[in-house]
């Protein structure tokens, strides 16, 4: 039984426009557009899908306001699918769809549903880095041109009233692996855990934060882009369409991803990231005190970065 | 021409304890540190000295205070040297050492030297990167530097009245290849056919003086930009601009301000050519000096506050 990764989000939002508008701009792929919803697309096909939040036949909403309805995870086979269907039902009530997609919801609230995975597997090479004696790049620049194009749906990340529980959930029932963990400053009670649905896989595609108002929250949706210089190129051009840095660029100490958070109409807010760590079995949960600000990042910019003001100096060359 | 690269750099300095402690944080290594001599070196052996301003032993001044008296290029072999010292000897003085070496001047009067390389051939590993296809590190994170470690000296860069006059001498005399140009302004200029996209920058001074603007260290990755620029930031040096974004080389910088005169940078991920690159006609202007760049750095100071926002459960 493996669960590959996320097939699809499913936002139920109060500003169907603003919403609209945020994914296309965001680099997203059109699929499907109307009255009371819209689908995009990252490059591998993992759908997001934005509904109006009172369309009556959305999952129940784990908070007020925008935010994720329901999260579709992939697995690798129709046995699987079946095999996770089977166990889920002798704990809890699972519905079945005609296309054997299984729907349930975890123990924070949140809707999940598992299908046989459609999205390709894409293969991507970040831009070929040079080093002195090792070029990868010869006569080509570097540079990433135009917006970001997110491969593929990284991770979601929830503030919900026990992590350690909610962990247990997808690690007991799914096979999920526990990459890492953050704990309060006291480093016995645990502030948040980093989870993978499959090894060897990325770091995380679910990280578990503790909500300490005992309420499930949608904290953010994480899209991978290529490479470091499509997470500043394309936030660049994201942050000129108008939408708001909630913080980066960055980069983050766990996972080694950078980073640039946007604030995001769906609910919650929309990471661009890259060159996350691999993990195996061979792997070793490390613990953080998840309070201090150099374990969240090694460095970040709390509201984005910007051309260049000014270039060179040529009348000031003599500046000591 | 078999030039290699920059093998050596000498500063004229007012403060040696100020370019003693910037050299110590720059993450060169020393080699000697007197009153009359401090000499440091690159992990490649590339030497970075210092001597008083006043040092007997410099070549005169290109402006007053700090600033580089004397640039020595790494070449191949001893008929390079005297290929070029035949060259040079046609219209200007040159000087040879017991060891071999050979000073001149270029013709803004920087000291110009040329001597058979004593760079350490070195392996410079970058750190991997992943995509989910593309996996080159497993089971590792990805490095975080607590300080830069400067692997060799990537290039000079230097305003001066005539920047054509400047090309044409560097690459009509000495070998050089032209790698992009903005026209009436500035030449990036390579010492070899293939190589570094540029080892020497020169820009028209607009009121016609000669001025050094900086010298560039390579480091490994973009990660040891980030690492070594916050490290020379927490010991208290001022960034003249960065972190940013070179369009042009395709690297990514960070400039101090240097006792030893103009900024240093750290630099990484530099475009690679040969002779089939074309050289660019650029048009000068903010964006082509950076695709994103911050003014001062990047304030630690703020990041508790980045933590706590970003850590917040539930998002505004």
């Amino acid at each position: 039984m493996t669960v590959t990764g996320i097939e699809a989000v499913t936002y139920g939002v109060s500003d169907l426009d603003a919403a609209r508008r945020f994914l296309s701009d965001w680099g997203l792929q059109k699929r499907g557009n109307g009255q009371t919803g819209a689908v995009f697309a990252t490059k591998d096909g993992a759908t997001i899908t934005i509904r109006r939040r009172e369309a009556n036949d959305l999952p129940a909403a784990i908070e007020d306001g925008s935010t994720v309805r329901e999260v579709v995870w992939g697995v690798d086979s129709k046995q699987a699918l079946q095999k996770i269907g089977a166990k889920l039902s002798r704990t809890q009530d699972v519905k079945v769809g005609r296309d054997g997609t299984i729907r349930a919801t975890d123990p924070a609230g949140l809707a999940i549903a598992f299908q046989v995975q459609k999205r390709k597997n894409l293969k991507v090479a970040p831009t070929p880095v040079n080093t002195p004696g090792i070029w990868n790049r010869i006569d080509a620049p570097a540079l990433h041109e135009g917006p970001a194009e997110p491969l593929t749906i990284g991770h979601v990340v929830l503030g919900v009233p026990d992590p350690d529980k909610e962990a247990a959930y997808y690690v007991k029932n799914f096979g999920f692996g526990i990459s890492d963990r953050y704990m309060y400053a006291d480093m016995k009670r645990t502030r948040g855990l980093f989870l993978r649905p499959s090894t060897p896989g990325g770091h995380h595609n679910l990280f578990l934060l503790h909500s300490p108002d005992g309420q499930t929250h949608l904290n953010h949706v994480a899209f991978m882009v290529r490479d470091v210089n499509e997470v500043f190129a394309g936030g660049m051009q994201f942050a000129k369409k108008g939408w708001t840095t909630e913080i980066g660029p960055g980069r983050h100490v766990i996972s080694s991803a950078y980073f640039w958070y946007f604030k995001n109409p769906c609910g919650g807010a929309a990471e661009y990231f890259c060159d996350e760590d691999r993990i195996t079995k061979k792997w070793k949960p490390r613990k953080f005190n998840g309070e201090l600000p150099e374990n969240f990042a090694e460095w970040a910019v709390l509201h984005g970065v910007q051309p260049a003001k000014a270039d060179i100096k040529t009348t000031d060359t003599h500046r000591a | 021409m078999g030039l290699i690269g920059i093998d050596q750099v000498v500063y004229g300095v007012e403060d040696m304890a100020q370019a003693r402690k910037f050299l110590d944080d720059w993450g060169v290594k020393p080699l000697a540190q007197t009153d009359a001599a401090l000499e440091y070196e690159t992990a490649d052996g590339s030497g970075v000295w210092a001597r008083p301003k006043d040092a007997n032993d410099l070549p005169a001044a290109v402006e007053g205070g700090n600033t580089l008296r004397r640039i020595i290029w790494g070449a191949q072999s001893k008929e390079d040297l005297q290929r070029i010292a035949a060259e040079l000897s046609k219209d200007r003085k040159v000087a040879e050492d017991k060891d071999g070496t050979i000073h001149s001047t270029d013709p803004h009067g920087l000291g110009i030297s040329f001597r058979v390389s004593k760079k350490r051939p070195i392996k410079i590993e970058r750190a991997p990167v992943n995509t989910p296809t593309h996996v080159e590190r497993v089971d590792m994170p990805a490095p975080i530097y607590d300080h830069a470690v400067p692997q060799r000296i990537g290039h000079m860069v230097m305003a001066v009245p005539d920047q054509e006059a400047a090309e044409r001498f560097y690459a009509d005399r000495l070998g050089f290849t032209v790698s992009d140009r903005y026209p009436g302004w500035a030449t990036f200029l390579r010492c070899s056919p293939e190589g570094d996209h540029h080892n020497l920058f020169f820009m028209k001074h607009p009121e016609g003086r000669v001025g050094l603007n900086h010298v560039a260290f390579t480091v490994r990755d973009v990660h040891e930009v980030f690492g070594g620029g916050l490290n020379v930031s927490r010991k208290g040096w001022k960034t003249e601009v960065g972190p940013g974004r070179h369009p042009v080389s395709s690297a990514y910088f960070w400039y101090f301000m240097s006792p030893l005169g103009g900024a240093n940078e750290y630099y990484a991920d530099e475009d690679h050519l040969t002779p089939k690159w074309k050289p660019r006609e650029l048009k000068r202007s903010p964006q082509m000096f950076a695709e994103w760049a911050l003014q001062q750095g990047i304030d630690e100071t703020r990041r508790p506050a980045s933590v706590a926002h970003i850590n917040e459960a539930k998002k505004p």
